[in-house]
């Protein structure tokens, strides 16, 4: 070989290496890693930068953005179309991710970018056809008020999609987000309804009633709890209010009239796919709002902490809207135009979870392979549609979405048992609802009687509603429409499974996929209220005792720990006289545990059966205060101790359920498991008692923690499980049955904290994370400290911070 | 272009570096491209190869600036990306040598 081909050879065989390298890194499945993580170039490091540009042209008129030093956007402009498209730019810019996932959770397009693990919960939202119901709202919204406005909000939201590098979780899951629409907005509205709402309860205690028998599911799932901690009718505070004399009977509230069919099961696939997307029950939150009569500046003073799950970024984004006529401030669901929980120059408001009915189950006889139904005296064919999942890595998978004439119906393959394999389902979401013209107009309001007009459009979801204005009103109501179900002209109750075919529990005046009536509903006049009461609270305990209300209202409430813990406080700061927001920001740190003194009799029924060092520790537990906080070691043991004695309830009263089912979803609350007696435990209560409590021991020792603060940590993450999403750890007082709520192992808890005085005195306010959804900004995560140690920011809502963006509209533009 | 001229050598290896940079922040190719043009200068393939690779470790140098300029929390919270750190830096130090195997092939 001549020196020369010698060189040609070499310069060929280093082409050869050079350009097969980048032949690999375009046409190998490397190539996408690339695009995504090589430096300089990779989405992944230009998201890091999403800075917007300081003046954007707007078709909606001039306005400006301002971020705080909380990553708070505060908005100003003349006229409502140039605030919305501002929002839904500052909402583009910093939760785009966020909303495209909720969206797709909700239209059951998830496992088109996640894959199969997502499968389940995207046929059941399909199924549901929560887009429809969505449709159907804004074909109802469109032209009120609020229509212009959310078109504006979402013309917003697109330009920021166009303007700024997409959020660093698209680039992980290469892909892009579709334009936000205005049926996506009303969409948000029915994701949260769905939370608050959806339960399968109904289907639980039926199964449990054919299973376990009556008795079992009565003593078991029990309709109501046994406790005066009722919401309405509290001595000095609510006792006064408006009892409706109602139009109709109201119906027993217990099973006793359900014995004229025999209970059935759910078919244990149908169960178990249900059970996985059914909504946490826990979902719930604090309210209360002190009279003038009562504080020490003879203002008002209403505060709310709606209890959620905590993620990052948060379910809420705060934000501060200015327009000539009001300002507000507060926070919203990304995805939304409007401050939902807030308040504005005039009042603040608050919600928390009502827990009334609004869903009910049907069945039918059917015939023809299942597509027909009997519905009366005459057959009906279901209405079905085959839609098409797109899965991530895997085929597509077609499935039949059916309706009836109630709603939605799901279904399982029935595995040939005697279970119900089929249901309809009608819900109030499924409806065309008004919520988002209400949500506006209480941005809007001027005072108690806008806020009580205002209300009469909140169709969704059932709701407690708090107000205090700066004219010194109170207002406390239950918001959202409750059916009255009807078989044979006659109010029953929806506590059960209704045969559809024998046309029972029918909802007058209800249109699923289409627009409803307040006929066959409580009137708005009659749903539980009171105007200007001394005080109030709510902790979604029950809302009214049943004998003094004239209407069917809930299936169940939540279990009473906080509602009663709440009226005790109250009670005390009213009585001790000129109450404070500092009062009622303490009142929201308040850590005391009301289940130490419900459980002391199991409790007590155990110490006879532990010796030595697990007595001693058990001595801990009877000799502690109740009150969760870090520093002591009482509470962690009782936790785990509750975890435990529920653990072996499910095995020993429980393990006569169908071996498919998850008999863990079938435990009572803990308000009733401290109730039951020595029938429902293997060898008795006392010996499960000190064996759960051994076993708390146990665990407590083997993760090596000391104190409540080892184990009761934030634990906050995004929903990829990346370290650099996740927020970090921080110890934090409280439990799930604790005012300052917080519940570890469900990661939920104080969603939002604020405390408003209707005077001069700023309010206050704090996130469970940060405002901004970019995990590489300092505002991802900068509340988070403050919040788990139960500190506020203040809540102003001046046109403070540096001009981030002008939007020009008009001929600016 | 003279390699045995010093200062034409530094001239055309700054200005390679400078067009390599703007074509890296446009597409991952730019670092294969900008090691390519770094490497040409060279005196020799070897020096034309760790040019190469220099020319990657300074992407990776002037991304990390460019979060630095950003915010004080967007280096750390990239420095946790363990999997695109790796590609990041697999990335960049391959794709520069590959880039600087040119200064061999023109010679």
């Amino acid at each position: 070989m001549t020196e020369r081909s010698g060189d040609l050879t070499r310069r060929a065989l280093l082409a050869a290496v050079g350009g097969g390298a980048v032949a690999g890194g375009f046409l190998g499945p490397v190539r996408g890693y690339l695009s995504a993580f090589a430096p300089l170039s990779g989405g992944t490091w230009d998201a890091a930068a999403d800075d917007p540009p300081v003046r954007v042209d707007s078709a909606h008129g001039d306005a400006t953005l301002r971020y705080d030093d909380a990553g708070v956007p505060r908005i100003e402009a003349e006229t409502e179309a140039a605030l919305s498209f501002a929002a839904g730019y500052a909402q583009g810019a910093d939760r785009l991710f966020q909303m495209d996932l909720q969206r797709r959770q909700l239209r059951g397009n998830l496992s088109a970018v996640v894959g199969e693990a997502t499968l389940d919960s995207d046929r059941f939202h399909v199924g549901m056809d929560f887009a429809a119901a969505a449709d159907a709202t804004w074909a109802e919204v469109r032209d009120t008020d609020a229509g212009p406005l959310v078109e504006a909000y979402c013309d917003g939201v697109n330009r920021a999609r166009a303007d700024l590098p997409l959020p660093v979780e698209f680039t992980l899951l290469d892909y892009e987000p579709a334009p936000w629409t205005p049926a996506d907005v009303m969409l948000a509205e029915k994701l949260i309804a769905w939370g608050l709402t959806g339960s399968f309860r109904t289907l639980r205690k039926e199964t449990l009633r054919a299973e376990l028998g009556a008795d079992a599911a009565t003593t078991l799932i029990p309709d109501r709890l046994d406790h005066d901690a009722a919401i309405l009718g509290h001595d000095g505070a609510t006792n006064d209010w408006p009892v409706p004399l109602g139009s109709a009977v109201r119906p027993p509230a217990e099973d006793d009239d359900r014995s004229t069919r025999a209970a059935l099961g759910t078919d244990p696939g149908l169960d178990r796919w249900l059970s996985g997307v059914e909504p946490p029950a826990w979902a719930g939150s604090n309210s209360w709002a002190v009279s003038g009569e009562h504080t020490a500046s003879g203002d008002p003073i209403m505060a709310n902490d709606p209890h959620l799950t905590l993620m990052a970024p948060p379910v809420w984004y705060e934000q501060v809207l200015r327009h000539p006529e009001y300002e507000v401030r507060g926070v919203t669901f990304p995805g939304v135009p409007f401050v939902v929980i807030g308040e504005n120059d005039r009042g603040a408001w608050g919600f928390t979870n009502a827990g009334c009915d609004v869903i009910d189950f049907y069945e039918y006889e059917t015939r023809a392979d299942g597509t027909e139904y009997r519905y009366g005296d005459r057959w009906r064919s279901f209405d079905i549609e085959t839609r098409t999942i797109e899965v991530a890595g895997a085929p597509d998978v077609d499935v039949d979405v059916k309706k009836s004439a109630h709603g939605a119906v799901l279904g399982a393959t029935a595995g040939g048992d005697e279970f119900r394999s089929e249901l309809g389902v009608a819900w109030t979401g499924l409806s065309a609802t008004r919520t988002t013209s209400a949500i506006l107009d209480l941005n809007r309001s001027r005072g108690a009687a806008d806020v009580d007009e205002a209300l009469r459009r909140f169709d969704e979801p059932t709701q407690c509603f708090v107000y205090a204005g700066h004219d010194g009103s109170v207002r406390y109501r239950v918001t959202g429409q409750v059916p009255i179900r009807r078989t044979d002209g006659d109010a029953v109750a929806g506590n059960r499974v209704f045969d559809g075919t024998a046309r029972e529990g029918e909802w007058a005046g209800y249109t699923p996929y289409g627009e409803s009536s307040w006929d066959g509903f409580i009137p708005y006049e009659e749903m539980p209220h009171v105007d200007d009461p001394p005080y109030v609270g709510t902790a979604n305990q029950r809302v009214v005792d049943d004998a003094e209300y004239p209407y069917y209202l809930a299936e169940d409430y939540s279990e009473p720990f906080r509602g009663i813990r709440l009226w005790e406080r109250l009670d005390a700061l009213v009585d001790g006289g000129d109450v404070t927001a500092a009062d009622l920001r303490d009142l929201q740190r308040d850590v005391h545990d009301g289940r130490l003194a419900h459980f002391r009799p199991v409790l007590e029924d155990a110490r006879d059966e532990l010796s030595g060092a697990a007595r001693d520790d058990l001595g801990t537990v009877l000799e502690w205060d109740g009150e969760a906080v870090g520093s002591e070691r009482a509470p962690l043991l009782f936790v785990h101790f509750l975890d435990a004695y529920e653990g072996r309830f499910v095995a020993d009263a429980l393990g006569d359920l169908d071996g498919r089912r998850d008999a863990a979803a079938y435990a009572p609350t803990q308000w009733v498991l401290a109730t039951l007696g020595d029938e429902w435990f293997d060898g008795g209560r006392a010996v499960a008692a000190a064996d759960a409590f051994e076993k708390a021991r146990e665990r407590v020792g083997a993760e090596g923690w000391e104190l409540y603060r080892d184990y009761n940590r934030t634990r906050i993450d995004h929903p990829f499980d990346q370290s650099f999403l996740n927020y970090p750890r921080y110890p934090t007082d409280g439990s799930a049955a604790t005012l300052f709520n917080f519940r570890v192992e469900a990661g939920a808890g104080s969603s939002w904290r604020q405390v408003c005085p209707q005077n001069d005195t700023p309010s206050r306010c704090i996130l469970p994370g940060g405002n901004d959804g970019n995990p590489y900004a300092e505002s991802y995560d900068d509340q988070l400290a403050a919040w788990a140690n139960g500190e506020f920011k203040p809540m102003d809502r001046a046109m403070s911070g540096d001009l981030a963006v002008r939007f020009v509209g008009g001929d600016e533009a | 272009m003279t390699r045995s001229d010093r200062v034409t050598r530094y001239s055309a290896t700054v200005l390679a570096v400078v067009a390599g940079l703007g074509i890296a922040s446009v597409h991952w190719l730019g670092i294969v491209a900008g090691a390519a043009l770094v490497a040409l200068p060279q005196r020799t393939t070897v020096r034309g190869l760790v040019a190469g690779v220099a020319f990657g470790a300074l992407t990776l140098c002037v991304a990390a600036v460019g979060l630095l300029l950003v915010g004080p929390d967007a280096l750390p919270v990239a420095l946790e990306m363990t999997q695109p750190l790796g590609v990041a830096v697999g990335a960049a130090l391959v794709g520069g040598a590959v880039g600087g195997l040119a200064r061999g092939v023109v010679g």
